[in-house]
């Protein structure tokens, strides 16, 4: 295994986000008391969890040049199904277990047609997302599940080192990933499907193949977040999820990770995903008229990412570009990324 | 040859999916079509299955439909296809009262009888509103609740669905009303949930932190006063910060039996719905009293119902549920 | 992870124009299959719909009737209106998820000059200078500050439905001068006005495509936009004019559904940006550029529209309806792959 070293971890596309983000954390701890509080950041970090373990798997699918709308309606689905599970007094692991496999199943369909069916990602998901989100109806009866047993919502809601579970749950997802984007040989095969598939292929990559399994892998995630999701509130709701793939999607971007593929990091989904939970915390803490969210989300998301590209392209400046690597080579000039 | 077999198979599956999926329409009694705000809401259910059993008991032919998003242009196209295939009374819960106003209109130029149940159209579009409470009665009903629980002193802050949602703003608007009887309590903040349990515990958690002196929430949606609920029990504050709101007694008990929640406000929606399908029926044999005069119509097991002058009949005044009677409802 | 996927590597680059008119791109960019063109992806879509329409038919009896169809060409417009832009928009290799709350935002300003003692046609003005203004932000942002038009998009989607709310407070406005609703609820010879209106806008947008210099600019860009400017192409002005008349439409399009629905509401349109997007990729454009037709678009819209009405008059459940919507969608467009790579005679 090759050595972890600083500079792969904080690359220039997330030392940028990374520098955005502390900006806004300390304008914060100043503006708004109650912000710099340890009950209020980990309730941040916990309330991004389910959405940033799903941006995982969604990192890699962009990477591939893919994009998965279907994640919304995965979720829904999986939500219920273990929910209906733990209802019935399946065990704990149990539980888990067929939210990975539900999800896993789902995602599997989405890799199935998009690597074997030769459909593109957005046709397919976006399809996907109503059937699954159809089935959803059927299958609930449009009812909602109550009372899910204590042994169950303890996954949501137990403290376990001063953070609750679904935080650590997020730091695993978020670890694992990263390992197997970037230290194995299969992560090397993600990038090479994005950023140059004919290379890929002369390199002898089976491309389906790992087409199919990035989308099975955002499946499976999102599969896990739901049963994060139905623990942390103890109650499954028909209409979880949606429009939820836009702020995964969100995540994943403001992120850096080019939505035409080739490049992208884990670090900056996660990164994406807790600069998305400050702001919608810092909303209400600053007591920003809710009539106000719109305006001030989308003016931050802008700022952040305009900021973000350009102390990338400072950096680039002082830099040379042999020693960053090529994520940071081809910057795009006219907003387009290859 | 190849490709007509192509062909043949698309449309064997496609037959196939639709055959699974489809039930054809057969019409010779009354067809009521009854369209909720939007599917999967425990409340909308609930009136389902109180309008399914008055329609069983007036024989009418019951279609329940709606659209998968509080969505009024989903609802506009909907009941446009109704009045293609023809139905005789279309019964709505429009997500907007003036939006929803042409496409009623014409329905009732094609002599498609109408009636609103729940929220209202603009009036001049709808024969009859099915009301459950007044907005003043829900407002007061609320207002009244939350401050005997927090002596009538404190901050207070509203979780609502989302802005533009019509019923909750005009309990909002009442509920202001109402405040100005109580000078202790001050409203602090109104947030939406968007029809989102993670958005309405969040936003929840949020407002606790931004107001340390928070005394009271009114969730006042069935999506976020359970959501609302759980944050305060996982901030610890159950008993400390008090929440009332409205939404189903099985989807609260558990917050009730926890003793973070002490009242929760609503109607029988299953009520509202038989109510509906016994309006629809009187309205097609022309047995409603005429616009413009009182009067009062048998409802089945509901009794005697009053009608307003306006077009409106009202169910009755609000339930408030409590530790005592919550598990006896089964909605 | 630096060694992987070198984004160096570029394609061998062919004639920029020839590339233009070959449309390529079936399967994987870059694998060399060999594929030959059977039939047009707009071909297959009209097969497609036929069988539609047969199928429909048969589950309904108040299908295919002229009331019928007639009557649910008002439900095609706002969106395709939206999927008219949204094509320019892809075949650049480009994408607008703001259209949606363009919308929304166009629609609330014409509401709100005109409660404001504007008249009626003044406050039209101003809610078509805000939208356009709107894509001309998201095409500024995107050409001059080099930002990917998703996050560019994603941000003002956000955005612009917060500008909405915050002029209207939430608060509808309705109770427009009659005249007003002719445009979204009137009829010429029982043709709703709005589809008269969207098959203007088609017609145009083709001819744009089809037969002017400006649309073949649209698909080098979108074909490669590194040759497109060694060959003198002013990329980023062919952009911007995109994303701006994109702006324009959605806020056409904001007045048809003011007009049909009586009210500007400020969430209009929520939504919309989805339900385009899939008629756009369903009638064969790429969203990885290139590609794509107003002819397509249009079969799309169509095509998603007339099931959907199908399937309410057959008297299927929303949810049925979703389901089916989804197996629909994926049947069309692999049935069309399919018979795409067919070889020649085989």
């Amino acid at each position: 295994m090759a050595r972890v070293r600083w500079r792969d971890l904080m690359g220039v596309r997330e030392v940028g986000l990374l520098l955005v983000l502390l900006g806004l954390v300390l304008v914060l701890s100043v503006a708004a008391p109650g912000f710099l509080s340890w009950p209020n950041l980990s309730g941040v970090l916990v309330n991004v969890s389910v959405v940033a373990i799903s941006a995982v798997g969604m990192t890699m699918v962009i990477i591939t040049g893919g994009i998965d709308i279907s994640v919304g309606s995965i979720l829904a689905v999986s939500a219920l199904l273990v929910g209906q599970a733990a209802k019935a007094g399946t065990g704990l692991w149990q539980a888990i277990a067929l939210g990975l496999l539900i999800g896993a199943a789902l995602g599997g369909i989405n890799g199935l047609l998009v690597a074997y069916g030769r459909i593109p990602a957005i046709i397919v998901t976006l399809a996907t997302m109503s059937t699954y989100r159809g089935i959803n109806f059927i299958l609930s009866h449009g009812a909602w599940v109550v009372g899910l047993p204590p042994y169950f919502t303890a996954l949501g809601q137990t403290n376990f080192l001063g953070l609750q579970i679904p935080a650590w749950i997020m730091l695993g997802v978020a670890v694992i990933g990263w390992y197997i984007l970037t230290q194995t040989r299969f992560g090397r095969s993600v990038y090479a499907v994005g950023g140059n598939m004919q290379g890929a292929y002369l390199a002898g990559i089976k491309i389906p193949r790992v087409q199919f399994l990035v989308f099975l892998v955002s499946g499976l995630l999102t599969g896990l977040a739901a049963t994060v999701y139905t623990a942390r509130f103890g109650l499954v709701q028909i209409n979880t999820g949606m429009g939820y793939e836009l702020n995964v999607i969100a995540a994943v971007v403001i992120g850096g990770t080019s939505i035409m593929g080739g490049s992208g990091s884990i670090q900056g989904a996660i990164l994406g995903a807790i600069f998305m939970g400050v702001v919608s915390n810092a909303l209400v803490l600053l007591r920003i008229s809710a009539f106000w969210q719109g305006v001030v989300v989308g003016i931050l998301i802008l700022g952040a990412v305009i900021m973000d590209s350009s102390i990338r392209a400072s950096m680039l400046r002082a830099v040379s570009i042999h020693s960053i690597g090529y994520r940071g080579a081809a910057e795009p000039t006219d907003g387009r990324e290859r | 040859m190849k490709r007509l077999t192509v062909w043949v198979l698309i449309l064997a599956m496609a037959l196939a999916t639709v055959a699974t999926f489809g039930t054809m329409a057969m019409a010779k009694q009354i067809t009521v079509a009854m369209l909720p705000k939007v599917l999967g809401e425990p409340y909308f259910i609930a009136s389902q299955k109180g309008a399914e059993l008055a329609a069983k008991e007036l024989g009418i032919k019951f279609i329940f439909d709606g659209p998968v998003t509080a969505d009024v242009t989903k609802q506009i196209e909907m009941i446009d296809n109704y009045i293609t295939r023809g139905v005789d009374v279309i019964a709505v819960s429009p997500n907007d009262a003036n939006a929803i106003a042409p496409i009623l209109k014409k329905a009732m130029s094609k002599g498609i009888k109408v009636i609103t149940w729940d929220a209202d159209a603009v009036p001049s579009a709808r024969n009859f509103f099915v009301n459950q409470v007044t907005y003043e009665g829900v407002g007061k009903a609320l207002v009244d609740v939350l401050a005997d629980e927090i002596g009538g002193k404190g901050e207070v802050a509203i979780v609502t669905a989302s802005l533009t949602a019509a019923n909750q703003n005009n309990w909002i608007k009442y509920m202001k009303e109402e405040l100005k009887d109580y000078p202790g309590m001050k409203l602090v903040d109104i947030r939406p949930s968007e029809e989102d349990q993670q958005l309405a515990f969040q936003v929840t958690t949020d407002l606790m932190t931004a107001y340390p002196n928070l005394r009271g929430v009114f969730a006042i949606t069935s999506v976020a006063f359970p959501g609302a609920a759980e944050a305060i029990k996982q901030a610890g504050k159950g008993g400390k910060v008090a929440v009332t709101g409205l939404s189903t007694p099985k989807s609260m008990a558990k917050y009730v039996h926890e003793g973070v929640v002490k009242n929760v406000v609503l109607w029988d929606p299953g009520d509202l719905g038989y109510l509906a399908m016994y309006v629809a029926k009187q309205l097609v044999d022309g047995k409603m009293p005429r616009p413009g005069t009182d009067g009062t119509i048998t409802a089945g097991k509901l009794g005697k119902i009053q009608v307003k002058a306006d077009g409106e009949v009202i169910l009755g005044p609000p339930t408030v549920f409590t530790a005592r009677n919550i598990d006896k409802f089964d909605f | 992870m630096g060694e992987s996927g070198e984004e160096g590597l570029k394609m061998v680059e062919k004639d920029v124009l020839t590339q233009a008119v070959e449309k390529p791109g079936d399967g994987p960019p870059g694998l060399a299959l060999p594929v030959r063109r059977v039939l047009s992806r707009e071909m297959i879509l009209l097969g497609f719909l036929l069988v539609e329409l047969i199928v429909l038919s048969i589950l309904s009896p108040h299908f295919l009737t002229l009331y019928n169809l007639l009557n649910t060409t008002k439900y095609f417009v706002e969106i395709g209106l939206l999927a008219l832009g949204l094509t320019m928009v892809i075949i650049t290799a480009g994408i607008d998820l703001s259209v949606g709350s363009n919308v929304g935002m166009a629609g609330i300003i014409v509401g709100y000059l005109w409660l404001a003692g504007l008249p009626l046609p003044l406050a039209i003005l101003g809610g078509i200078m805000v939208s356009v203004l709107g894509g001309f932000f998201n095409g500024w942002v995107i050409t001059r500050l080099g930002i990917p038009p998703l996050i560019v998009t994603l941000g003002t989607w956000t955005a612009y439905r917060g500008v909405a709310m915050v002029i209207s407070q939430a608060r509808p406005v309705s109770g427009f001068p009659e005249w007003f609703y002719y445009l979204g609820q009137g009829t010429i010879l029982n043709i709703p006005v709005q589809f008269l209106i969207f098959v203007a806008m088609a017609v145009v947008v083709h001819l744009i495509l089809s037969r002017s210099t400006f649309g073949r600019l649209v698909y080098v860009v979108g074909n490669n936009p590194v040759a497109a400017r060694f060959s003198g192409v002013n990329v980023r002005k062919v952009l911007l004019e995109i994303y701006t008349f994109t702006g324009f439409l959605a806020g056409l399009s904001a007045l048809v559904l003011i007009s049909r629905t009586a009210t500007a509401r400020a969430d209009a349109g929520v939504g919309y940006e989805m339900d385009a997007i899939t008629a756009v990729v369903l009638g064969g454009a790429s969203i990885a550029g290139g590609q794509g037709s107003v002819t397509g678009t249009g079969l799309g819209v169509v095509v998603l529209s007339l099931l959907r009405n199908g399937m309410d008059l057959a008297g299927m459940s929303q949810a049925s309806g979703a389901v089916l919507t989804g197996i629909v969608l994926v049947l069309a467009v692999l049935s069309g792959e399919w018979m795409r790579r067919r070889p020649l005679r085989g």
